[in-house]
């Protein structure tokens, strides 16, 4: 323990690089946010409540009500052995002590997410220590004032030596009683960068009268209407659907209808990979609830919400796994691919997403972990998936926690596994497809002849009959034959390379023709070309 | 943040639900209007809230929100709990800053001017635009129906002028007036209560008395003699406040005040806090003689009502009523998922 009259120092770092992490290195407000959620996580929190003071967004926290942070620890973190001391994995400790979760943290710089999102931010937190006594203590972090240098300075300056490179400014008052009701650990700033504040209040204004705080209900009004991307409903929406699909949390609903509906499957999509990923996903659903971990954004409980299948489009389930030693260390996983013949929505859920130790490592990546077959096609869109690393990847994990190492030979294992896979599954969807769009030709040129068909039987009371001829390519189109009562077509000229529109020209020739040789005056040729027109566009649509 | 358990702080509650409540379900009631626009200083129980919601005073959206609820909290730890208790979002932001701070805002030449960007180094300097935002925001909900003024600190020093709740108090009235009428629940701790403050509440009694003949009977009837010291403690208290200082903003800005009830509470240290709950109408420069001496004489004969900490703690209906209101607030703040 220090000396207790010092209660404020510098915060200290041992490398520039780690001090880069003052500055924030999170692509996303949810990465931010997420990074939080999972330090409540590995101290075995139950509840983790995040608000952000909608809709100002000028004071935000993250509460948990996990067993606290010791001010020994704070020390630690912030003063002794600078930011990137983690104790979380000491001794081969790989889950947590309560709920066996899989501990997530393991390079000490979770904490200053939050430096992302403002300057200077305190901490409280009411723990047990090792003597079972209650204390409590008040944090304050400021990572922005007069004070303190900047980074660049520093940098700069010459002779800077490690030791010198100062991030911020700590200080703790301890003389605050310990109590009960608020055991656990909070964090939380009314010193939010005005750039964080701008960025959320985008398109609140208009939304704040309709909006409701529950998940079900933002994902009926809201994500599922989402022409294309979760991008256009603003940061703040986003940052709610992007944290549940990045926080370790369980799929929301009962298990046969989220994230697949089994009811919603044709008999054909009930395949035995379609089983085994089923199972798969309800082990892990299992594990999510075990772990009895919750997450509340602004009052709106989180969960995983994946609703599939979506729209017309015809569903596939494949299932994937592997387990093998990589480069001296295993390697294993399992997951699920979902494609149907159709877009997934929102385009935020094509690609993979992996999930390491329960959490999202960036969202859904729609490059298929650089899956070279297929370059920003449409067919890209129709595939949806999760995999979930048992076992291996973490050395592979950049600092952000957002992002591999490409070049980790466990992520090129993991990619490949994956890519043999995706051979597979888009080998499927397009025969899928392929047999759906042969289908409904099918049925279009047989709705086609019928309307021809129509046609006759209607405006020449079938004394007509339509023949089809090969006649050359030097004959018209339709002959008419009034002895013989026959209309013929000329399939030799091609009018379209398109079948649709090669229809329609024949059924408006024929109908000219039906016209022009049953009506004897202009005004009954125009009105019965006209009828028959009417017939052809309504059965074209 | 030392606070006491507002479930079970039962000798407020009698000032609430004796004094609070009635009057606004009247004040409501008159209204005849669904919303109500509220400000208040809830604390992390947030009973005044649920209390009103729960009489129908204030009613919650198709959302769930809170639509007309402004909610100010000086202390950043209690932020985000208010937020979860008043089951989120309220729909405003709560205005995390002190009342006092925030109300007397004045500009300087870093508000004046501040930097394009928002970028700015000085924690400082950020907490003076913090705010002047802050105010900005406030200044923009008003005016309210209902106030609720409980800043926590203690309004009674002397040379009110220099007393920065004081000043927020004169504020407010500046603030209102756009309403016609609103309803005011003003509380302060009265122990102890500095012997200049009670100087100048003698002087003001006793100014009033030279030019109301029937404040001098109504004193003379009540403690037989016109001699300030010779009222009852808590009556002077009340007295004092009432003229001295809140009557005073009132009137400075044009607001004539009908007292509905002033109630002393004792908590279970020993320390007396009055509550006020005033009837607030604009009448520009018109203030009636008449009607302030009204006023006065009903605080003289009627008020203020005294509840010892030995008698609140124990007292069925209170406790039943409190007891009421936190299993409405916890059942109401399930949301269903």
């Amino acid at each position: 323990m220090p000396n207790s009259s010092e209660k404020n120092g510098p915060i200290r770092v041992s490398e520039i690089s780690i001090a880069q992490l003052s500055r924030g290195l999170y692509r996303s407000n949810a990465a931010a946010f997420k990074e939080l959620v999972s330090n409540a996580w590995d101290a075995d929190a139950k509840n983790v409540w995040i608000s952000t003071n909608f809709p100002e967004f000028d004071f935000i926290s993250c509460t948990d009500d996990g067993p606290g942070m010791s001010l020994d620890d704070f020390l630690k973190y912030f003063s002794e052995k600078g930011i990137g001391y983690c104790f979380k994995r000491r001794g081969n400790r790989d889950t947590t002590d309560i709920y066996e979760r899989p501990i997530i943290g393991r390079l000490g710089v979770g904490m200053l997410a939050i430096g992302q999102l403002c300057h200077s931010f305190q901490i409280e937190s009411h723990y047990i220590d090792e003597d079972g006594e209650g204390k409590a203590y008040l944090g304050e972090i400021v990572l922005l004032d007069e004070a303190i240098r900047d980074l660049d300075d520093t940098i700069r300056r010459e002779g800077t030596e490690r030791e010198d490179i100062e991030v911020g400014r700590w200080s703790y008052n301890d003389d605050i009683p310990y109590d009960e009701s608020r055991r656990g650990f909070r964090i939380f700033s009314s010193d939010v960068r005005e750039t964080f504040r701008d960025e959320m209040k985008q398109g609140v204004e208009q939304l704040r009268d309709r909006l409701p705080f529950e998940l079900k209900r933002l994902h009926l009004e809201y994500y599922s209407k989402a022409a294309r991307s979760i991008r256009e409903l603003g940061s703040y929406l986003r940052t709610i659907w992007e944290l549940c699909i990045l926080c370790p949390l369980p799929y929301y609903g009962e298990i046969l209808k989220y994230p697949i509906d089994i009811a919603a499957l044709t008999e054909d999509a009930v395949t035995d990979e379609y089983a085994k990923a089923l199972t798969m996903i309800s082990e892990r659903q299992s594990k999510f609830n075990n772990w009895q971990f919750d997450v509340t954004f602004d009052g709106v409980q989180l969960y995983r919400y994946l609703q599939l299948p979506q729209g017309k489009g015809i569903p596939r389930v494949f299932y994937t796994s592997f387990s093998d030693t990589i480069a001296d260390r295993p390697l294993s996983f399992s997951g699920y691919i979902y494609a149907q013949t159709e877009a997934v929505r929102p385009l935020e859920l094509s690609g993979i997403q992996i999930r390491l130790r329960g959490v999202g490592i960036g969202g859904y990546d729609s490059t298929f972990l650089n899956y070279y077959e297929r370059i920003e096609t449409i067919r890209n869109r129709w595939v949806s998936g999760e995999i979930f690393i048992d076992d291996g990847l973490e050395a592979a994990l950049n600092l952000d926690r957002d992002s591999f190492n490409e070049h980790d030979e466990h992520y090129k294992a993991l990619q490949s596994h994956v890519h043999k896979k995706l051979d597979t599954v888009f080998g499927e969807i397009e025969r899928v497809a392929a047999r759906k769009r042969r289908a409904s030709r099918d049925q279009r040129d047989k709705g086609l002849s019928d309307t021809l068909q129509d046609i006759n039987e209607q405006e020449t009371k079938g004394n007509l009959e339509i023949i089809y001829s090969d006649m050359g390519t030097a004959s018209p189109l339709v002959s008419v034959d009034m002895n013989n009562k026959q209309i013929m077509l000329n399939t030799s000229l091609i009018l379209s390379r398109r079948k649709k529109p090669q229809m329609m020209i024949r059924q408006i020739a024929l109908a000219y023709h039906i016209a022009k040789n049953l009506t004897d005056t202009e005004e009954d040729r125009y009105e019965v070309f006209y009828r028959m027109l009417q017939k052809i566009a309504e059965e074209s649509v | 943040m030392s606070n006491p358990d507002w479930d079970t702080y039962y000798c407020k509650h009698a000032a609430r639900l004796h004094g609070w409540l009635p009057a606004a379900l009247e004040y409501h009631q008159e209204l005849n209007q669904a919303v109500i626009k509220y400000f208040t200083l809830p604390d992390i129980s947030a009973i005044d809230i649920f209390m009103l919601e729960q009489a129908g005073v204030l009613q919650r959206d198709q959302n769930g929100l809170l639509p007309h609820v402004v909610i100010c909290e000086e202390d950043e730890r209690k932020v985000a709990d208010i937020e979860r208790v008043v089951r989120p979002p309220i729909r405003e932001a709560i205005i995390n800053a002190r009342l006092q701070d925030v109300l007397t805002f004045q500009d300087d030449p870093l508000t004046l001017h501040p930097p394009p960007q928002g970028w700015v180094r000085s924690r400082r300097d950020r907490y003076r635009l913090y705010l002047k935002q802050s105010f900005e925001r406030l200044r923009l909900f008003f005016p309210f129906n209902i106030i609720n003024f409980d800043p926590c600190d203690n309004m009674l020093t002397p040379q009110l002028g220099s007393n920065k709740i004081y000043r927020a108090l004169e504020r407010i009235f500046v603030l209102q007036k756009a309403i016609t009428e609103f309803l005011l629940f003003i509380t302060t701790p009265i122990a102890p209560v500095h012997a200049e403050t009670l100087e100048q509440f003698r002087r003001d009694l006793q100014n009033n008395i030279e030019s109301h003949k029937d404040l001098k009977d109504s004193l003379l009837a009540l403690a037989g003699r016109l001699d300030f010291d010779q009222l009852d403690e808590h009556k002077r208290i009340a007295i004092g406040i009432a003229k001295s200082v809140l009557i005073r903003a009132a009137h400075q800005e044009g607001w004539a005040c009908e007292h509905k009830g002033i109630y002393i509470y004792e908590n279970h240290s020993g320390n007396n806090y009055l509550s006020s709950v005033v009837r607030c109408t604009q009448v520009g420069n018109e203030i009636d003689p008449i009607a302030y001496g009204q006023d006065i004489l009903r605080i003289i004969n009627n008020m203020p009502e005294y509840y010892p900490y030995s008698w609140s703690s124990t007292n069925p209906e209170i406790k039943t009523h409190l007891d009421g209101v936190v299993a409405f607030r916890d059942s109401s703040r399930v949301i269903p998922q």
